[in-house]
């Protein structure tokens, strides 16, 4: 202990004496810990850490799988949430419902609520902190007005008054009485202020098994073996199918399907992220390569030294202890001033993350990122610490003890340390070439026009809830037309429609009959994205209509239905043939929805799933005859998001404003998951690249130091500056050129775990790969100009001083 | 026509060192001829090692004219002094200063290589002086391998590659033992002898016999100058 407590003082007194070679490794470090932390932070707050819920091996989302129509892991509708609660292999089964309502008090306010059974919150395991959860009955209609309050929510808005319990509130009209309040910590991929029941009716329990709504949750008995839990469910699958032919018509291919509860919250993030920890890993061996040459280095420096210290007696383990010491000592102050660089970048880093992952968890630097700090510190430790100290830790007792030498280099250390650069810079190729890749595909990206002109335009959305609403399709069709109308009158404003569910906003589908379409054999109807349109939203859009015409105010309740299609709707159903005039119908028994429309027009497509995917069949109806429950506004023109919302708001005070965005917001949003990886990587690209630029002048620098003597030789006996300057600027070109031989190869294999997330860019795009290499050499030769020039001056009688 | 190689009149070299004047050479007038063989002596800080220097183009005086081969070299720029360190100077160093890294034909060719020779007529040179120097069967050893006498004869064998008007010796023995030092003296004897000219720093007064000539220099001055100056 007193030996070990020796080392480290000493250790501390040596490092403190050399404050650039410290201040060097520390930053190093401290930038590679740093970024690994903030990103462990994320990984482990998104992909590893317990939901909070129990066992979360037996906790699972409940879903149904339409096989033929591509729709896998799709909703529940009321009876089958009814199927799974009565199913034996469940322990407990909820459902839940996200969604938002007009918060009615002094000022009408929108707020996100979300529809919840009593069982949800059993299933999860949640208890109220204050009062109750729902009562089995409050799941339906009649009994359904209360509601729980979310704990931030309390103390937010109600100060935590403990009183809260009993109050009343008026969410979309309709009061409901807190009869409880969620803990804090609850959240279910992101938080709600207010939980209320579903409500179910009779009608929707016996007979609307086709309306999809529910998100399923349930836990399953303990002791389930995985193969038992699928048998069970293939058998509740069979069985709904034969008692319910009517609603499972064997091509559609229907089956019960159960997922792991955590791929709900994670999602489509779960690969990125993955991949972001590997290459931040990748970074922070960089840097512990840096400070492995840094202390090379200061330890070749020190060979008198410690061939001193063995010659007075110490062995090659109390030699390695010293040096691992010193390495231990970098590595914690590097750790500590990683963690609050970490920390600090966690903020930062949060701000850029899509909602989805921003929404899913606390993320914070908390007790399990410090302990995985501790970790890669050992890690760091050891990675920057063993080679120098094996290196050293065995001196040439006759050599190092006597001045001079006679020939002008001894080369071990100094390959040693090139290799440390080429595996530098290798490294850096892989994270520099992902990085790229992932720009490029977001630049193609970029160049994909969505199928509508997004700059000049604002999007307004309106969604009146409430009594009056409801239940009343022509009260809300009053209500979009007179929003219309406003937003029309505006000063500025060229054009504006409205439509129901803007492209790259998500997509309804809903199953339709086409006239004289007979789908092939085995195959369902069509199911396609359906929309509601007002008249002129097409030309606030551009999007052009290719055939036929566009919605006009003629088309209203009264006059004959209508309806428009996409162009993919066209190619995929009437490819060559005439589509206006045809007709189709959706598959309802409701009197107006279900009778059929003329195909009035064809319109251009838009990238209705996002700029990566391709334009799906659309159908359109018109609003004013299918009166959808939201509506978003379109308007063209010079209008500004704050002239919109008084007009808009005096159009009924009870509701709340709705959201306003440039239309140009919508696409940005869209591609807000590939911005977040894209930053991230450029971040550790810039970092690999610095990184490597350091560890390419240190070493060259440290070079041309060791070489003194070999250059004044050279300069002696006639090189020019340009000769010299070519020795050491080849020198490191030589060794960045290594590094990108391996590094090519390395990230052809790495970049194949990018090809999902690549797009208009194949994993082995030789351009990338071709950039990326010449960056590295300029990188290598800028890093070696400074060394090369100092290099011209060494002073030829260099070669006289060391005799 | 002259043959005088070098002429240097009232050569001063001052350094300057916070503030403190050193002077390392003072008022130093000689003159070399073509063939001839010069060694100086003097004690440890008289300033030998600074004059080859200044012979050599490694360094500049700070006063006086310095004309080699009747050229002054005092306005030399320093990609001149190079040229002219590489075609007309061969140095032989105490330490001999081989690369490590190269062979020890490598390390032969390196002069001839910076004067830009074709590989063939590089070849053909490098051969002939390892063969002067008898080291032509180590040709694709590394320095490391070799002995101290070898590594100054590999050393002697490039200063003499690129066929210099003059040879720059620094204390050729000063790394060797008797036997090797011997060798060594022979072979610049023999190279004297084939036409050479040769200036050699020596503590040794047996091996400055051997010269020509011999200038004594005492705290930066030519004390004393012993025998002719002819060629031989």
């Amino acid at each position: 202990m007193d030996a070990l407590l020796r080392d480290l003082r000493f250790a501390i007194r040596g490092l403190l004496r050399t404050p650039g070679f410290t201040a060097a490794a520390v930053l190093a470090l401290a930038l590679g810990i740093g970024a690994t932390t903030a990103i462990f932070s994320v990984v482990h707050a998104v992909l590893l850490r317990s939901l909070g819920w129990g066992d979360e091996s037996r906790l699972v989302s409940l879903r149904t799988d339409f096989m033929t129509r591509h729709l896998v892991g799709f909703s529940l509708s009321v009876p089958e949430y009814e199927d799974f609660t009565a199913a034996p292999f469940l322990e407990a089964a909820g459902a839940f419902a996200d969604g938002t309502a007009a918060l009615q008090g002094e000022r009408a306010e929108r707020v996100r609520v979300a529809n919840a059974t009593g069982s949800f919150f059993k299933t999860l395991g949640v208890q109220p902190v204050l009062g109750r959860g729902f009562a089995p009955d409050e799941d339906f209609k009649g009994h359904d007005e209360v509601a729980l309050l979310d704990g931030t929510a309390w103390r937010r808005r109600y100060g935590a008054d403990p009183a809260v319990v009993g109050r009343s509130v008026t969410l979309d009209g309709h009061p409901y009485r807190i009869v409880g309040v969620l803990p804090d910590s609850f959240r279910y991929g992101g938080t709600r202020e207010f939980y209320v029941p579903f409500g179910f009716t009779d009608e929707q329990r016996l007979k609307q098994r086709g309306a999809h709504y529910l998100e399923g949750v349930g836990r399953l008995r303990a002791g389930l073996s995985p193969e038992a839990a699928q048998a069970a469910l293939d058998q509740l699958s069979a069985r709904v199918r034969a008692a319910h032919p009517e609603s499972y018509a064997p091509e559609q291919g229907f089956r019960f399907s159960t997922a792991p509860l955590r791929d709900r919250f994670v999602g489509s993030s779960r690969q990125p992220l993955w991949l972001l920890f590997g290459l931040v890993l990748l970074v922070l061996l960089i840097a512990c390569g840096n400070v492995a040459n840094l202390m090379l280095a200061r330890s070749a420096s020190r060979q008198r030294e410690f061939a001193l210290r063995s010659a007075l007696g110490a062995g090659r383990a109390r030699l390695t202890r010293q040096l691992l010491t010193e390495s231990a000592v970098l590595a914690v102050m590097g750790a500590a001033l990683g963690v609050l660089i970490g920390a600090w970048g966690l903020d930062g880093l949060l701000a850029t993350a899509p909602r989805q992952i921003r929404q899913l968890a606390d993320i914070r630097v908390d007790r399990a990122v410090l302990a995985f700090a501790v970790g890669v510190t050992a890690a760091t430790t050891i990675l920057s610490g063993l080679l120098p100290a094996l290196r050293f830790s065995r001196p040439d007792l006759a050599g190092s003890l006597k001045e001079g030498g006679q020939t002008t280099a001894g080369v071990s250390a100094g390959r040693l340390r090139s290799m440390l650069v080429v595996a530098q810079v290798a490294l850096s190729l892989v994270v520099l070439v992902s990085a790229g890749l992932v720009l490029r595909s977001f630049a193609s990206l970029l160049r994909v026009s969505p199928g509508f002109d997004p700059a000049g335009a604002t999007a307004a959305r309106l969604s009146p809830g409430g009594p009056a609403y409801d239940d009343d399709d022509s009260a809300r069709a009053r209500f979009f037309d007179e929003a219309l109308r406003r937003a029309s009158a505006l000063p500025g404003v060229e054009a504006a429609g409205g439509i129901d569910r803007l492209p790259m906003e998500g997509n309804y589908r809903l199953s339709y009959f086409i006239e004289g379409y007979q789908p092939p054999s085995g195959e369902p109807q069509p199911s396609d994205a359906i929309r509601r349109a007002m008249p002129g939203y097409f030309k606030a859009m551009r999007q052009p209509v290719v055939a036929g015409r566009e919605f006009s105010l003629s088309d209203d309740a009264r006059a004959p239905l209508v309806a428009l299609v996409n162009q993919a709707w066209v190619r995929r159903y009437s490819p060559g043939r005439e589509v206006l005039g045809h007709r189709i119908r959706l598959d309802t028994k409701r009197p107006r929805e279900g009778e059929w429309r003329t195909i009035v027009g064809v319109v251009g497509d838009a990238r209705e799933e996002g700029l990566d995917r391709p334009a799906p069949p659309v159908y359109y109806f018109a609003a004013a005859q299918s009166p959808p429950d939201q509506m978003t506004l379109v308007l063209r023109g010079a209008v500004s998001p704050a002239s919109l919302r008084e007009p808009l708001a005096g159009i009924d005070p009870t509701q709340p404003e709705g959201r306003i965005d440039l239309l140009d917001e919508v696409v940005a949003n869209s591609l807000a998951p590939r911005v977040f990886p894209l930053r991230l990587l450029g971040a550790f690209a810039a970092l690999a690249l610095l990184l490597a630029a350091v560890g390419i002048y240190g070493v060259t620098s440290y070079g041309v130091t060791q070489r003194t003597r070999e250059i004044g030789v050279r300069i002696a006996v006639g090189a020019q500056p340009g000769d010299v300057v070519r020795l050491v600027m080849g020198g490191a070109l030589k060794v960045a050129g290594l590094g990108v031989a391996i590094g090519l190869a390395s990230a052809l294999l790495a970049a194949q775990v990018l090809s999902s997330m690549l797009y208009g860019v194949g994993a082995r795009d030789p351009f990338t790969y071709a950039v990326i290499s010449m960056v590295l050499a300029a990188v290598a030769l800028a890093a070696s100009y400074l060394p090369a020039l100092r290099a011209t001056r060494v002073d030829p009688m260099s070669a006289l001083r060391a005799d | 026509m002259t043959d005088t190689l070098i002429r240097m009149q009232d050569i001063e070299k001052v350094f300057l060192t916070d503030e403190v004047e050193t002077h390392a050479l003072s008022n130093i007038h000689l003159e070399v001829k073509k063939g001839e063989w010069l060694s100086i002596v003097g004690p440890s800080g008289s300033g030998k090692t600074t004059l080859l220097a200044i012979l050599g183009l490694l360094d500049t005086a700070t006063g006086g004219e310095y004309l080699l081969d009747q050229r002054p070299v005092r306005e030399l720029a320093a990609s001149d002094r190079a040229h002219v360190r590489n075609r007309h100077i061969g140095f032989i160093f105490q330490s001999f200063n081989l690369i490590g890294d190269l062979t020890v034909a490598e390390n032969v060719e390196l002069p001839l290589t910076y004067r830009g020779l074709p590989p063939a007529e590089r070849k053909k040179r490098v051969d002939e002086a390892l063969a002067r120097v008898g080291m032509s069967h180590r040709a694709r050893h590394m320095p490391g391998q070799l002995s101290g006498g070898q590594q100054q004869r590999v050393a002697v064998a490039r200063a003499v590659a690129g066929d210099p008007l003059i040879l720059l010796a620094d204390e050729p023995t000063g790394n060797l033992d008797s036997k090797n030092g011997q060798t060594v003296m022979k072979l610049l004897s023999e190279l004297h002898a084939a036409g050479s000219t040769l200036i050699m720093v020596t503590h040794d007064p047996a091996y400055a016999r051997l010269a020509t000539r011999t200038v004594s220099l005492f705290d930066g001055r030519i004390v004393e100058e012993s025998g002719s100056s002819t060629a031989a």
